[in-house]
């Protein structure tokens, strides 16, 4: 680059070099003569003059092309309050609502609005994507292709052969896309491609495109599934395992039934269990404390209830048996997947009352919710209003039946019941679940969205009623204040006054407490709140005792997403 | 003396004191209660016993409670006990601690009528005015045989010290009481080293801030509205109050065009850029507050408020305050009228700069302008004429997605080289920008 002499001379000092360097301007030129000033500041006058006259003189450019703009799209903008929760929905972490903010703005014919494409073409997962992918019309595609972390959201072409053209050249994202449509028009030149770059391909993408083979899995694709078992990573080796397991013909199926044969089975009607041999290839890994982990993948893969006919059982009776066992959780986990795969109501149900009303000192609690919520998922509508009727020990009332008094609905007996919320029935199916599984319920959310009236409005005490409360984070009470109201409420002690008479708890008929705005507690009693519901006791380091909570306590607590940082929730 | 009950309740600070104050509104309630023709006294139980008295000529208070609150809740029970029990309020001889207290504010009172019939202390304030100028002059003094020795060694050894060396100078200057040079060459010392072009821009800086030291060594020979703009360069401060005595005022229908936030460790900054919808004026509203506190002047950017504002003097107003609003701010619903090409921009920012040279940043409003990405990556402003200014943003994905390769209304800073885009109006609305920097 040529220097400008000015700072040439500047730079080297004007005690090293000449004064008078040549200027391209008479101002600056005149600066040099300015009188009563050193040589050294006329020359800086003149540096000062030759920046204003860059700024002044500074010229638009003429050669940028204009590109063509994005077409018009013809549908109108959703409405601004919807646009601020999607916008709120996309930069939160609490996407549940997200699809289905999404499909509904689809459906009323509206797109997003244009500020808003930066942020959903962000979006990573895959479901997502293909909620946002209709709303963003033309200008979504013609931003898309200005960043190449949008490239998912440009249109896949159509045609194998620029599919097969994609594959080669694309980003993975766009690959994914190719590999998937590819597999929709020809399943078996879809996998040819795949065959072809998999010595090259990154192990994460590798479990990516194995994923992708479930698209128009057939037979056909045994061999390569096979050999992708034997692959350096687990998760390749998981993924294929998971795809063998829904081909009935393959010879994985066929290893599996065995090791289920020598798994379960009767003597004198009891369930006798052995563990499966290790077998890393299928899936199934080294050491003796994993043996759960063997179980559950072996009965993953087969049938429940070709296993059930095996042994001349009904689900529910061999389920019966298998609560005599040690082994309940790993064998209803096993179960419970190859019952959502396969699409099982009966076992769905069956295993849905056993997570729900088996002891916690058989079943492993921690696993039911995702269970549970899985085989509702399977479930057709009236059946999951069955599921739900199993009353779990220490209820009083069916988390159907709770269910029903939140959301309305009509008895057998012709009784109405007149709705309290109106909205996702899935969503309070999934909370009354929870709490039917012993596990603390939050209820996080935006603003306005009926959280604190959901968690208030459980039907109402008997007079059976153990002792609950409510405690407010929005009160500045001091810590050891709520400490003390916590150690009443998960104790047996008596009720102090200042405890409101929840109306909660009674379809439990246990202490049940509800927490407003948990993220406005000081983290201290957040932290005593969390040892309460994990260790079951409330530790009083001030009197040095601690206080065992009352069978089955349990915490429904609302906190507002938009309360980030005045007290974050605790890591757990 | 009567004492009428709703006086003495027009003086509660607040109702909660007022309430306290009941219970202090029995005679029983107090000890060693009277009065005279100057004041009312007595002692009541509080926390501890305290010592109350109120002056009867203008019903000032003093208690001997530790409570903020003026009157407190003892003062207010004592003048209500005077007001509803008149009898229970005997006449006396004051104690001593009354006699003290009535003593000390009449020695106040004549101390502050002999300063009020003196009149203001013209004497002291053109003294304290023409101290400040000789410790300003003396700082740009040394300032200008600073630049003159920097410009002798050479730019070039300012890269082995100059960073320290300009942190010497501003705090030199800073003690002169010449902020806002200091505040310049404090920006000269974090440029230094910075980018590969850094000697031209430093030589750029340092010469700006050699023809500012001269400007204002020849003030004498400047125009006046010059010459305030140099001191308030130099970092006079023009008080409130010389504003709206001075300052030239327009109502307008004010649009809050963009705002941005400076923040570091000790101070937050906030520049606002309002647009007179019809007088099509600019104005520049600054506002200082501790990090933590919030600043005073609500802006929402994308509205607009009815008002008057009063513009700092000097050669380029510029920098104004907002004395009067009326009516709630509304959201903007229709675009202004702003340049229709960059040229006719770049004439006005010319113009600017030929009345005030050292200005750094101006409102654009450019209208029909396409953001377009360059070959660069950059993304550039491209007007109907076919010529594209830099643009500096960054989060560029967002005024893409709001233009789409159309026409958009743009308002930006403009800083001599690049356009900061903080608002454009696209779909109906306007769209604020790139709020972070």
């Amino acid at each position: 680059m040529r220097l400008d002499p000015l700072i040439e001379a500047l730079t080297a000092g004007t005690a090293r070099q000449g004064t008078r360097p040549p200027l391209p301007s008479p101002l600056a030129e005149a600066m040099l003569e300015a009188p009563d000033a050193s040589p050294s500041l006329r020359l800086l006058y003149a540096a000062g003059v030759r920046a204003l006259e860059h700024t002044i003189g500074r010229l638009p450019s003429s050669e940028l092309p204009l590109p063509a703009p994005a077409e018009l799209d013809p549908r109108p903008p959703c409405r601004p309050r919807a646009a601020a929760l999607v916008q709120q929905l996309l930069s939160g972490s609490h996407d549940g609502l997200l699809p289905e903010t999404l499909e509904r703005i689809h459906a009323a014919g509206q797109r997003l609005p244009h500020a808003l494409l930066p942020l959903a073409l962000g979006v990573r997962r895959a479901e997502l994507r293909a909620k946002v992918r209709p709303l963003l019309g033309p200008r979504g595609r013609w931003l898309a292709a200005h960043s190449p972390s949008f490239a998912w959201a440009l249109e896949v072409p159509s045609s194998l052969e620029a599919l097969a053209r994609a594959w080669a050249e694309g980003t993975a994202a766009v690959r994914r896309d190719a590999l998937d449509k590819g597999r929709r028009l020809d399943a078996g030149v879809a996998l040819s491609w795949l065959i072809d770059t998999w010595a090259h391909e990154k192990a994460d993408d590798r479990a990516v495109f194995v994923g992708v083979l479930e698209v128009g899995l057939s037979p056909a694709d045994e061999p390569f599934l096979e050999r992708a078992l034997d692959d350096r990573s687990a998760k390749v080796r998981s993924g294929a395992a998971q795809l063998l397991a829904r081909l009935p013909s393959s010879t994985f199926v066929a290893r599996m039934k065995a090791r289920a044969v020598g798994a379960l089975q009767l003597r004198k009607q009891q369930l006798v269990v052995h563990d499966p041999q290790p077998a890393p290839r299928d899936g199934l890994p080294e050491g003796a404390e994993l043996r759960g982990l063997r179980l559950a993948a072996v009965l993953a893969a087969v049938s429940p209830a070709d296993e059930a006919r095996r042994l001349g059982l009904s689900a529910e009776a061999l389920l019966a048996l298998a609560r005599r066992t040690t082994d309940l959780s790993s064998l209803a986990e096993g179960w419970s997947r190859a019952a959502v795969r396969l699409g099982d109501a009966e076992w769905a149900l069956a295993l849905w009352a056993t997570w729900a009303t088996a002891d916690d000192k058989t079943i492993d609690k921690s696993l039911a919710g995702e269970h549970m919520q899985a085989l509702l998922g399977v479930l057709p509508a009236e059946q999951a209003a069955g599921a739900l009727s199993a009353r779990p020990p220490q209820w009083q009332l069916s988390p159907w039946a709770v269910v029903t008094y939140l959301m309305g609905g009509t008895l057998p007996n012709g009784v109405e019941i007149t709705p309290k919320y109106i909205g996702s029935r899935r969503l309070i199916e999934i909370a009354i679940a929870t709490l039917a599984t012993d596990r603390a319920l939050l209820l996080l959310g935006v603003p306005g969205t009926a959280k604190s009236w959901v968690s208030s409005t459980w039907p109402p005490p008997s007079a059976a009623t153990p002792p609950a409360g409510a405690g407010h984070g929005r009160h500045q009470r001091g810590s050891p204040a709520l400490r003390l109201e916590l150690r009443h409420a998960a104790g047996r002690g008596p009720l102090p006054r200042r405890w409101c008479p929840a109306r909660c708890c009674a379809p439990c008929g246990r202490p049940l407490a509800r927490v407003e705005e948990l993220t406005r507690i000081p983290a201290d009693v957040q932290d005593t709140l969390i040892t309460l519901l994990s260790e079951k006791t409330l530790p009083v380091p001030e009197l040095g005792i601690e206080v065992q909570a009352a069978k089955g306590f349990n915490v429904i607590a609302t906190a507002n997403n938009r309360d980030k940082g005045v007290n974050d929730l605790s890591a757990r | 003396m009567s004492l009428p009950e709703a006086q003495v309740r027009a003086l509660a600070p607040d109702t909660a004191s007022l309430e306290a104050a009941e219970r202090h509104a029995r005679p029983t309630a107090w000890r060693n209660l009277g009065h005279d023709p100057r004041a009312l006294w007595g002692e009541v139980q509080g926390r501890a016993p305290y010592q109350v008295r109120a002056d009867l000529t203008d019903l000032s208070t003093k208690c001997s409670c530790p409570s903020r609150k003026l009157p407190c809740k003892h003062a207010l029970g004592l003048l209500l006990v005077r007001a509803r029990h008149a009898a229970a309020v005997p006449a006396r001889g004051a104690p001593a601690w009354v006699e003290e207290w009535l003593e000390r504010r009449a020695a106040q009172k004549r101390r502050s009528e002999a300063r009020a019939a003196s009149g203001p202390d013209l004497v002291g304030r053109v003294r304290r005015a023409v101290a400040r100028e000789r410790r300003v002059d003396a700082g740009v003094e040394a300032l200008e045989q600073w630049l003159d020795d920097v410009a002798r060694t050479g730019l070039a050894s300012l890269a082995v010290d100059g960073a320290a060396s300009c942190v010497a100078q501003a705090a030199r200057l800073a003690d002169a009481q010449a902020p806002g040079l200091a505040s310049r060459v404090r920006r000269v010392g974090e440029a230094i080293g910075v980018g590969t072009d850094w000697p031209e821009h430093v030589a750029h800086e340092l010469g700006r801030l050699a023809l500012l030291a001269r400007a204002w060594r020849r003030r004498a020979a400047l125009d006046e509205p010059l010459v305030t703009e140099l001191s308030q360069l130099l970092g006079f401060s023009v008080t409130e109050a010389t504003v709206r005595e001075l300052g030239v005022r327009a109502t307008d229908q004010w649009c809050v065009v963009g705002q941005r936030i400076d923040e570091d460790e000790r101070l937050k900054s906030a520049r606002t850029w309002l647009w007179g919808r019809h007088s099509e004026r600019c104005a520049l509203v600054l506002e200082f507050a501790l990090p933590t506190a919030r600043f005073t002047e609500p802006f929402a950017v994308g509205t607009s408020f009815e008002g008057e504002l009063c513009w700092y003097p000097g050669a380029v107003a510029r920098r104004a305050l907002a004395t009067a609003r009326s009516g709630e701010p509304a959201a903007m619903l229709e675009p202004w009228r702003g340049h229709t090409s960059l040229a006719t921009m770049l004439d006005a920012h010319a113009a600017l700069l030929a009345r005030q040279p050292w200005l750094e940043r101006m409102l654009a409003l450019v209208d029909q302008v396409v953001p377009v990405r360059g070959p660069d990556g950059r993304l550039w402003a491209r007007d109907t004429a076919g010529q594209a200014l830099p643009l500096e943003l960054a989060e560029p994905l967002g005024l893409l997605a709001v233009s789409g390769g159309h026409p958009v209304s743009l308002a930006c800073e403009w800083d001599g080289a690049r356009l900061h885009p903080l608002g454009a109006w696209a779909e109906g609305a306007y769209q604020a920008l790139g709020a972070a920097e």
